[in-house]
């Protein structure tokens, strides 16, 4: 789709007019840069993502067997031994994470500190540990292939817009002012020569 | 040429100057060392657009691990640079350790005095292994 834009046919204009051609194509060149770009991490995004929910459809099995099979040895008083064997419980920090100029939230996990108990207990509380983290790792790439899906959206019809309407457009315009004068110097050179004879007819 | 026209055309070219102002938002503020981040509670850095960006701990060691003795050299994030000129899918590296942290990621050559130059595929696998300790800037010359 190209139409042209209304401009008045002057020189100034055409110089005008191209310095604006020539800022959009390199807008269009970055743009069109982050976007592969963006849709790479996107896409790098999703795979990760897949990876992570199998390993934690995996563990959480293990881990819920490790738990019945402590309940089922110590007793229900386990999670209150668990408790009080934390010195310091683990942490979850929520920030902000800057994917090539897209804000996503963020979130890790600050291992606490704890006494050791008894192995199996020990191996529980490691996996557990494992699993949650994994949990926040796969809601941080959840959350950021969201930001970045409608981020490569926004990219995606900025770029066609310069690529299909905006360039084209200008194109169409510089091209058509360029023949007008064309047209007018030709008009030009035709009306001097007819003035060139007529004065030689006079003299003549 | 109406005045809607010319309002709108202005505002375009507004908009394209904006679009290449604020490319490099993303950028920090300041870069900081890794032995500094590793020496923080939570790793962080500021960008230039006022917000923080955290730092995966679990890079930060990696990084440590792959530079030992030179790690508090290293300035964090690293910066790639997307060079217009260059042409499209081309990145360099310009910053010593920096150089010397992505060839090895990459198991490439490079010389100290030259910047170090990667193409696509190259990025898209440092991305993938430094994701938060990595920056790319968009240079339109």
């Amino acid at each position: 789709m190209s139409s042209l834009i209304r401009v008045r046919p002057t020189k100034i204009e055409l110089i005008r007019l191209k310095r604006r051609r020539e800022l959009a194509r390199k807008v269009y060149r970055i743009l069109r840069e982050r976007l592969t770009i963006l849709v790479n991490e996107f896409m790098t995004r999703i795979r990760r993502a897949y990876r992570i929910r199998r390993e934690i459809n995996r563990d959480i099995l293990d881990v819920y067997n490790e738990a019945a099979y402590l309940l089922g040895l110590y007793g229900s008083s386990i999670y209150d031994y668990y408790d009080s064997s934390t010195v310091e419980g683990s942490k979850l920090v929520i920030g902000f994470e800057n994917i090539m100029g897209v804000k996503s939230y963020t979130a890790m996990m600050k291992k606490g500190r704890f006494i050791d108990t008894y192995p199996e207990l020990n191996e529980f509380r490691e996996h557990s540990i494992t699993l949650i983290s994994r949990i926040i790792e796969l809601g941080r790439i959840e959350q950021s292939i969201k930001t970045l899906g409608v981020e490569i959206n926004k990219t995606k019809r900025r770029v066609n817009a310069l690529e299909y309407i905006f360039i084209p457009r200008l194109t169409a315009t510089i091209k058509y002012l360029q023949m007008k004068f064309e047209e007018r110097e030709r008009e030009e050179k035709a009306r001097l020569k007819r003035v060139k004879s007529m004065l030689e007819k006079h003299r003549g | 040429m109406g005045l809607r026209d010319t309002y709108f055309e202005d505002l375009v070219t507004r908009v394209l100057t904006r679009e290449l102002r604020i490319i490099n938002r993303h950028l920090p503020y300041k870069r900081v060392s890794l032995c500094d981040l590793e020496k923080m509670d939570i790793p962080y850095i500021i960008l230039r657009d006022g917000t923080t960006h955290l730092i995966d701990p679990r890079e930060l060691e990696y990084l440590s691990n792959l530079l030992g003795g030179e790690k508090c050299k290293l300035l964090l994030p690293i910066i790639i640079e997307a060079r217009e000129s260059l042409g499209e899918g081309t990145y360099i590296v310009r910053d010593r350790v920096a150089k010397r942290v992505i060839a090895e990621i990459l198991e490439l050559e490079y010389e100290e005095e030259k910047p170090l130059i990667i193409y696509r595929p190259h990025l898209y696998k440092i991305r993938e292994i430094l994701s938060t300790t990595t920056t790319i800037i968009f240079s339109p010359t």
